[in-house]
This record gives C-alpha cells, sequence and structure tokens, in this order.
C-alpha cells in the first residue's frame, strides 16, 4: 500500500521524493516487441529527467530512491507506453515498446512506389482515390489503369482482368485475403467483387507470391478491406454518380467506425442502376446493368493480437447484347459481314434474356497473434457461396428457365506464421485446405456444362525473405499443392466411344441411364512450385528487382469435362479428361529510375517472360452435323506456349501543377506446337495522361491507343450459302483482329468546403469524347457491335 | 497454441468428412429443347400417297442428305414436324412448342435452288396473330420442267420479319437448318 501510494504521488503531484537510500542505479534495454531489436534514441522520461538510450539500445538512469516509479517510455516509430517500476525489487529492466499499429498494417498511401507486397515481383497497386474514380464500373476496368493489365470483355459490363496475357483461371484474385471462387474458368465469367469494398487494389505480374497460390500462372490481382485504426471516431463517404450513356447511375456509401477499446467496424455498400449502353451509331439493346453489394467487416485489434469477422455479398444482373444471341454459323457470318448489329431496340431499362445473374457470399474469420521475437500468427477461416445463372432465349416451358445454373459451395482454412523478428532475414510458412462442391441445377432442362464435383485442396508453403546488405535484398519460396477432383458426370454413349475414353477410362463408368452413362471420374495432381528473386538498389535513385518463378496448374473443370453447344460462340466445346497441369516458368524484372532525364521523372521498365510447357489452348478440329447446320467443333489441347513482352512506364512532373504520365506494353504469344501465335494477346497499347493540378481542382486528359493486333491465330472456316439457288461457299472470318483506335477520357475534380475543408467533391468526366466508333480485339462482342461511345458521368463525393 | 493445434485438426477433419461423404448420384438430364429430326410428310393432293422424308442427326449430314421425290404437274401437302429423339425411349414433339409460340416462329423453305417448285401456306398451317402463316402446313405445286436439287429448310426463331426470299431477310437466330434433296420425276 506504501509503494503505491508513492506512485500515486509521482503521478500527480511529480514531487520529488527524496529518502535517505537514493543511490540506485536501473539499468536494461528497450527493446522492440516485434522483432527483439534494440531501440537506439528511445526517450525515457520520470520526473522532469531524460534518459536517451544509446547505439545498444542501452540505458542507465542512476541516483533512483527505493520507490516505485512510472517511466514514460518513447520512440519515434513506437507507441509511448508508462511502465511503473518498483526500485525495491528490480535493479534491471528492459522495457518492450510496440511499432505503431498503423505502421505495420496500413499500407503508406503517399508514397506507394515503396511499399510493395513482395520484395522483388513486378507489382502495381491503385489508391483509394483512384479506385474511387471507377466507383460506378467494374474491378476489371479499374486495374486496367496499371500497365500490362487489359481486360477481356464481353460487351462493357462483363470484364475480366487479364496480366500480361493471361487471365481467367491463370490468374488469382483475392478477395480480402480470401481466394475467390466465382467460376472464374469462363471467358465470359466477370469477378463477382464489388471494387468499392475495397482500399486499393495491387496486382502482381508473376507467379512467385507463393502465399497466395502456387498455380498462378499470370498473377494474382489483391484487394484489400481495412478497418480503421484511428479510435473512437467516426468517418465515412457517400458517393452518388450519374451517366448519360446507359442512362442510370450508381452510389455507394461507406461507414467506418473506430471505438475506443480497439474494435472496429466497416460497412460498406453499393447500388448501380443502368439501362442500354450505346454505341456511338445505335443503341446495345439488353446491355443494363443491376448491382448490388454491401460488406460489413468488425474486429478487435491490438499489436499483440486481433480478431476480425467479414462479410461481402455481392449479387448482379447483366444484359448480353441481344444481337450476339445467335443460333448458328450461318447467323455468325451475317453478323460478322453486317456493319450494325442485327437487332437495334430502342433504348430499355429492362434486361432480358441472353443475361447473367450472378450472387457470391464471402463470410470470413481470422485471428493473429503475435508472439515476442519470434513474429506473427494468422488464422483463417472463409466460406464462399457462388451462385450463376445463365439465361438464353428459349422455348416453351424453359423460356424463362436458366439454361446455367451453379452453386459452387468453397470452404478454406489456413494458417501462417511470419517469422519477422530480424528484418534482415523473414520467413513465412503456411498451410491451406480447402473443399469446394459445386452442384448444377439439373431443372435447367440443359445437360451440365460441368458436372457435380467435389474438389479437395491442400497446400503448403514457406518463402524467405533476406537481406544481403543495404542495397540489396533477396527472396524465395517453395510451395506443394495437392489437388483433387472427384466428379460424377453424365457422358452420352457414343460420345464416350468417340473420345476413345471406353479404352483409357472404362473403370469410370458406375451407372447407365438410357443412352448416358454416370461415370465418376477422380483425379488428382500433385505440384511443387518454387520462386527466387532479388531486389537491388542502385545509388539511391535506381532500383532494379528480377524474379523468376515455376508454378504448376491443375486443369480447370471446363478444360477437363466440357462437351456441349457454347452458344455465345456458335462452337461446340470439348474437353479432355486427359489433360495434365500446366507448367510455367516465368520471369520478370523491372527497373526503376527516379531522376530519368528530367528531375523527378521516374522511369520503369518491366521485362517478361514465359515459358509454359502443356499450354492448355481451345482448338478448332472440325465440323459436327447437327440440325443447326453444320458446327465447328473445338477442343482443349495441349502445347508448348512462349510469352514475353514488355510494360514501361514514363511519369515526368514537369511542374509541380503540370505531369504527363505515359505508358506502354507489348506481348507476344507464340504456340510453339503448331507454330501460330497464341488467340487474344492484348494488342500492343500506350496510355498517355496530361495532368494538372491546382489546390482545389484538376483536369486531365487521357488518351488510350491500341494498335491492331497482327499477331493472331487463323480460325477462319467456310459455309455453305444458298445464294440466287447455287450453293456458295463463304469464308467465315472469325480471326481477323479489327483495326486500332485512339480514345480519348476527359476528367475533372472540383473540392468544395462544406462542413469540413474539402469534404465535398465534384467530378465531372467525358469518356470517349470524340464518340469514336471502334471495337476492340479482346471484346467478345466485337463480331457483332461497336463499343461504347461517348459518356458524360457527374460523380459527387461527400465525405463524412 | 496447443488448443489451437487441436482446433485446426479437428476443423480440417470436420471438413473433409462433411463434405466428401459421397452424395446420392446427380439427376440425369435430357435436353429438352434440342431438336434432333426434322420430318417431312409429304401427300400428293387427292391421293393416299404419302412419303416420309426424315433428316437425323447424326445420320444425315451434307453427304447423305434425304430424298423426297416430286413428280411433274402434281401438287403436294406438306406438313414439317421437329422432333427431340435424344431420348428414344421418350420423343418429344417440338412443332406443338413451334404452334404455340408462333408469333416468335417462321419456317423458311429457300427453294431457290429448286427449279419449277412454288411453296405457299397450306389450309391447315398454323397462323399467328399478324395473319400469317408460319408454314408448318405447306402446299407444293410442282410445274412442268423442274429440276430438282437442295431444299433448305430453316426454323427460325423471333424473326425480325416473315417475308422475304433469302434467309437474311428473316433476322432472328436459326433453330434448324437442314437441306433435303428434291428429285422430280
Amino acid at each position: 500500500m506504501k509503494k503505491h501510494l508513492y506512485v500515486v504521488m509521482f503521478l500527480l503531484a511529480g514531487i520529488s521524493m527524496f529518502s535517505q537510500d537514493c543511490n540506485l542505479v536501473l539499468t536494461g534495454r528497450v527493446i522492440d516487441f516485434h522483432d527483439g531489436v534494440p531501440l537506439k534514441g528511445a526517450e525515457i522520461s520520470f520526473n522532469n529527467q531524460k534518459i536517451i538510450t544509446n547505439e545498444k539500445g542501452e540505458y542507465r538512469i542512476e541516483n533512483l530512491c527505493n520507490v516505485a516509479y512510472a517511466f514514460t517510455v518513447a520512440h519515434k516509430e513506437c507507441n509511448t507506453q508508462v511502465v511503473t517500476v518498483d526500485m525495491g525489487e528490480k535493479s534491471k529492466y528492459d522495457f518492450y515498446l510496440e511499432h505503431h499499429y498503423t505502421d505495420l498494417e496500413e499500407v503508406d498511401i503517399i508514397d506507394s512506389s515503396k511499399k510493395t507486397l513482395t520484395n522483388s515481383q513486378t507489382e502495381g497497386k491503385l489508391n483509394k482515390e483512384q479506385l474511387e474514380e471507377y466507383s460506378n464500373l467494374s474491378l476489371g476496368d479499374a486495374l486496367k489503369e496499371i500497365s500490362g493489365v487489359s481486360s477481356l470483355n464481353t460487351g462493357n459490363t462483363i470484364v475480366k482482368p487479364v496480366i500480361q496475357g493471361l487471365h481467367s483461371s491463370r490468374i488469382v484474385i483475392m478477395n480480402n485475403g480470401v481466394r475467390q471462387e466465382d467460376q472464374e474458368w469462363g471467358e465470359e465469367h466477370a469477378p463477382n467483387i464489388d471494387l468499392n469494398a475495397f482500399d486499393e487494389l495491387r496486382v502482381i505480374k508473376g507467379a512467385g507470391a507463393l502465399q497466395y497460390g502456387g498455380d498462378a500462372i499470370g498473377g494474382i490481382v489483391i484487394g484489400e478491406n481495412k478497418l480503421t485504426t484511428l479510435r473512437d471516431t467516426i468517418f465515412g463517404k457517400v458517393q452518388v454518380s450519374a451517366s448519360s450513356n446507359g442512362r442510370g447511375g450508381s452510389t455507394n456509401g461507406v461507414l467506418n467506425i473506430g471505438f475506443k477499446n480497439n474494435w472496429s467496424t466497416k460497412i460498406q455498400g453499393t447500388l448501380k442502376h443502368y439501362g442500354d449502353s450505346e454505341a456511338p451509331e445505335y443503341v446495345l439493346s439488353n446491355t443494363g446493368i443491376r448491382e448490388q453489394s454491401f460488406s460489413i467487416a468488425t474486429g478487435y485489434n491490438t499489436f499483440e493480437y486481433g480478431i476480425e469477422g467479414y462479410y461481402s455479398l455481392y449479387n448482379a444482373k447483366q444484359g448480353i447484347l441481344r444481337a450476339s444471341h445467335i443460333g448458328n454459323r450461318s447467323d455468325l457470318f451475317r453478323a460478322i459481314e453486317s456493319d450494325e448489329p442485327l437487332i437495334i431496340n430502342s433504348f430499355a431499362y429492362d434486361i432480358n434474356a441472353p443475361r447473367q445473374e450472378t450472387q457470391h457470399h464471402l463470410a470470413k474469420l481470422k485471428y493473429y497473434q503475435r508472439f515476442k521475437n519470434a513474429g506473427k500468427l494468422v488464422l483463417q477461416y472463409a466460406f464462399q457461396y457462388n451462385n450463376r445463372k445463365e439465361f438464353d432465349i428459349r422455348r416453351g416451358d424453359d423460356r424463362n428457365k436458366a439454361s446455367l445454373d451453379l452453386e459452387l459451395f468453397t470452404h478454406t482454412l489456413e494458417g501462417s506464421f511470419v517469422f519477422d523478428a530480424k528484418d534482415t532475414f523473414k520467413k513465412t510458412i503456411g498451410i491451406q485446405a480447402s473443399t469446394q462442391e459445386n452442384v448444377p441445377n439439373p431443372d435447367t432442362g440443359v445437360r451440365r456444362l460441368i458436372p457435380d464435383y467435389l474438389k479437395n485442396e491442400l497446400g503448403a508453403f514457406a518463402t524467405f525473405d533476406f537481406e544481403i546488405n543495404d542495397k540489396l535484398r533477396a527472396d524465395a519460396g517453395i510451395r506443394y499443392d495437392y489437388t483433387l477432383i472427384d466428379a460424377d458426370k453424365f457422358y452420352e454413349k457414343d460420345f464416350w466411344d468417340e473420345r476413345g475414353y471406353n479404352t483409357d477410362f472404362p473403370d469410370l463408368i458406375i451407372g447407365e441411364e438410357g443412352n448416358q452413362w454416370l461415370t465418376n471420374p477422380k483425379f488428382d495432381y500433385h505440384a511443387i512450385s518454387g520462386a527466387l528473386g532479388i531486389n537491388y538498389e542502385i545509388g539511391n535513385k535506381q532500383w532494379l528487382t528480377s524474379n523468376i518463378s515455376y508454378a504448376n496448374r491443375a486443369p480447370n473443370p471446363a478444360e477437363l469435362f466440357s462437351d456441349g453447344l457454347h452458344h455465345s460462340a456458335a462452337i461446340i466445346e470439348l474437353g479432355d479428361l486427359r489433360i495434365e497441369q500446366e507448367k510455367a516458368l516465368k520471369w520478370g524484372a523491372s527497373y526503376q529510375h527516379n531522376n530519368f532525364i528530367f528531375n523527378n521523372a521516374k522511369m520503369t521498365i518491366a521485362p517478361h517472360a514465359s515459358w509454359i510447357k502443356d499450354f492448355i489452348v481451345l482448338e478448332p478440329i472440325g465440323f459436327e452435323e447437327t440440325t443447326r447446320g453444320a458446327f465447328p467443333v473445338w477442343e482443349y489441347k495441349q502445347t508448348n506456349a512462349t510469352l514475353y513482352g514488355v510494360d514501361i512506364d514514363y511519369h515526368v512532373p514537369i511542374t509541380n501543377k503540370w505531369n504527363i504520365e505515359t505508358g506502354f506494353s507489348y506481348i507476344y504469344g507464340q504456340d510453339e506446337e503448331r507454330e501460330r501465335p497464341l488467340i487474344h494477346m492484348p494488342s500492343p497499347n500506350f496510355s498517355t495522361t496530361f495532368s494538372y493540378e491546382e489546390d482545389k481542382w484538376n483536369v486531365r486528359l487521357v488518351n488510350t491507343t491500341t494498335l491492331k493486333q497482327t499477331r493472331y491465330p487463323d480460325n477462319n472456316f467456310t459455309e455453305s450459302f444458298l445464294e440466287n439457288g447455287v450453293l456458295v461457299d463463304r469464308i467465315v472470318d472469325i480471326s481477323t483482329p479489327p483495326d486500332g483506335y485512339t480514345v480519348f477520357d476527359l476528367h475533372g475534380a472540383y473540392k468544395l468546403s462544406l462542413w469540413n475543408p474539402e469534404d465535398f467533391t465534384i467530378g465531372l468526366s467525358i469518356t470517349n469524347l470524340f464518340d469514336t466508333q471502334y471495337r476492340d480485339y479482346l471484346n467478345r462482342q466485337r463480331y457483332y457491335a461497336d463499343n461504347v461511345g461517348r459518356n458524360f458521368t457527374i460523380n459527387l463525393k461527400l465525405k463524412l | 497454441m496447443k488448443t489451437i493445434s487441436k482446433f485446426l485438426a479437428i476443423s480440417v477433419m470436420t471438413m473433409f468428412i462433411s463434405c466428401s461423404s459421397d452424395d446420392d448420384a446427380p439427376q440425369v438430364i435430357n435436353e429438352e429443347e434440342v431438336i434432333t429430326t426434322v420430318r417431312l410428310l409429304v401427300t400428293e393432293d387427292g391421293t393416299t400417297n404419302t412419303q416420309t422424308v426424315t433428316w437425323k442427326e447424326g445420320v444425315n449430314g451434307a453427304n447423305n442428305l434425304p430424298n423426297v421425290t416430286l413428280e411433274e404437274s402434281k401438287t403436294y401437302s406438306v406438313k414439317v414436324q421437329f422432333l427431340n429423339e435424344s431420348d428414344p425411349n421418350d420423343v418429344e414433339d417440338i412443332t406443338e412448342e413451334v404452334i404455340e409460340e408462333r408469333d416468335e416462329h417462321y419456317v423458311f423453305f429457300d427453294n431457290s435452288a429448286v427449279n419449277g417448285v412454288t411453296i405457299a401456306s397450306g389450309n391447315e398451317d398454323s397462323i399467328d396473330s399478324n395473319n400469317i402463316g408460319i408454314n408448318i402446313d405447306t402446299d407444293w405445286t410442282v410445274t412442268a420442267g423442274s429440276t430438282g436439287r437442295n431444299l433448305r429448310v430453316y426454323l427460325i426463331h423471333e424473326p425480325t420479319q416473315k417475308t422475304g426470299s433469302t434467309r437474311a431477310d428473316f433476322g432472328g437466330e436459326t433453330d434448324v437448318e437442314v437441306d433435303f434433296n428434291v428429285t422430280i420425276q
């Protein structure tokens, strides 16, 4: 009791205490809790005295009395602590300080160039402000801002990211720490994600970030939703936008709450409602979109431990251009030959068939714990439910039924431990287990495009990051993955024999229904992936990174099992049970110079090359006679592929108000076995932004120029037409890419102060300023219609 | 730490056990709207002479066209039938659906390669709300000196119009496009 009284007196009155034996000495060190490193220059204060730790983090305080002292210990990188030490009990004491929580968890938005997720991979990033400009668009639209990232579109609403020429199953998308599972194998399946749920988006243009997966041959997209680290606060934002093209709008809102006791919550929601888009010359009928999304996160976070729960919902209905729904290849021929879509209706908000209705739920629970002088343990469980319905134009009783109705359930459990006590040698080990079930709805009346299956995966990885010297940092990683697919699939008996499955897989048959076999294909895949890289700082204005990675991708369900008509392409697509894993070796490097020619002008050159063995491609193999005429049959085959290219970015600050940013990307893709170009490689493209910025307002003019793709495989075929009583063979040109194009966008924003400084922003943008008519090679609807024309959008943002 | 690893082990196990238990076999799906067969029921007017000419998927193709035999200076009544025979035990007559949705369908006989045969909507044809016969039942008139070749039969879904002389005039999607060989004696 006496001791406590002394402490109170010390704290409140700050009166110096003198007693007879005030000659005690306290020694020790101030240590970083996180990595055990002694902190130099830490300040220990008490009674108007200040002691600073030396190079070794040591301190020595003399002339202390035999009482308890309250020491205030501070260091510029850490949270200040008050620690009471009883001099009657101790003469040596080590103070442990925690890093500012934000230093580790939050990414610095101002200087984004140096903060990267990986040591040696080529990365791109979009911050919150950049994302806000895309709030009414999609994830794929926003990612195109990053050089080397393009998009594979089905019209203007279904947008898939393409990283350095690769997409779909070759890309991993991390939705707030969880690997997104939403039937990503389909070329016309856009990620079921609302980008407004994220505070930042990153792209890793390589396979080397093994903690996310060993099969990201193309790269990884990472979206992060962050809880506020501020305490006792409420803030948020409301954004409303309206567009002339599509005659609709979107709104989204975010509310962040930071409670006093380390709890925080974030609630976010988005609504989008658009009617038909319009090309310069005509309405793109049935291209409206509806989207509703919502997310809520809540967590308790301290430096030492934390727990976080997250739930997000995405629900969307996307119209598909009416004129792109064709019955057979002569319809396709007529569509290609016509300058305009064959069906143009007047503008409407209604979304009819063909359309997609998708829904994605994600729920996760994450826990972390830091251990003194060791590192951080993270445990996470996530559940995802995805439902994809695709509606075609149908007849009779099936008219309002979906043609495709898939339910996908995925559970993922993972744990990792980051040994980051030594900044010069960090290690991460982790394990991931997931189980997934795909359930196609049999009520569609259409044979399942992909079957009922169960997929179990188990992965384990270890990554290392070590500092060789001040300038040079190296990293390495290794990962093992096991995948088991256990499917139940019906095959038509003729087809089963035709494919030679009767001789290769006779044991798979488990049942018989009329003219179909019920089979139980069970395949497993083992994969070892690895990565190695360096990051070298040359002087203080230049950086060089280089990374080489080896990754494997197990075939997706479409590549294994598909055996039917693909409506939007008017082709019959055949999977193959014999397909093996793809094996990819990728090298990526980047050279950054922060003073290139002009003062502070930043130049980045990032070359890359991939050699992919057993690369899976879809190729035409012949025709099948049907009552709709002969249909082209395409089959999934394996070949060896080489891809290489370069992404160049150059940012020149002309004055502190004028800036020019320019980017260029080139990709070469070759099928080495058939000695012909790979399909759907993005054309060489340039993007240039001129911007002028004042305190209150800014203006940007953006030019996007895409050259014509001259390297493409020839998949044309002939079709016989009855013309004036004579059968005439005509070539159906599905291969030749459209011409290049150049499009200008203009953006402006003005900041106002309503209740708080600069809390209200009015933005106006005009995309496709000159209403240019063009078609894009990577748009699957290029056969049918032009891209969208000019669009005025007004965007209001209020910060709360 | 120990409890955590226990928790992990248990959850992994339950996860796999609960999900990998083999469910019942999936339900078989027989395609509902596929048309596998196009059939022409040809009756010589005023007689009981009939021919049933069938174009069947998996049997017929460009090199194996079914044959319709007609005689000069005669008239015929021709009914077209669309069947789904993907399940031989449960043959579905799609023609009924087409008739039900006659406003959205049209059968187009492209006879431009067959000289001397005129085709018009017949007495028992199905008439849409715009008073247009959709050619389920047709009258064929064979004039003297006719020559036979490919007759192309289309079933068009949601045509943009129902008049014309070439496939392109009708718009819409092609649900059926098959050729018959016409022999005129």
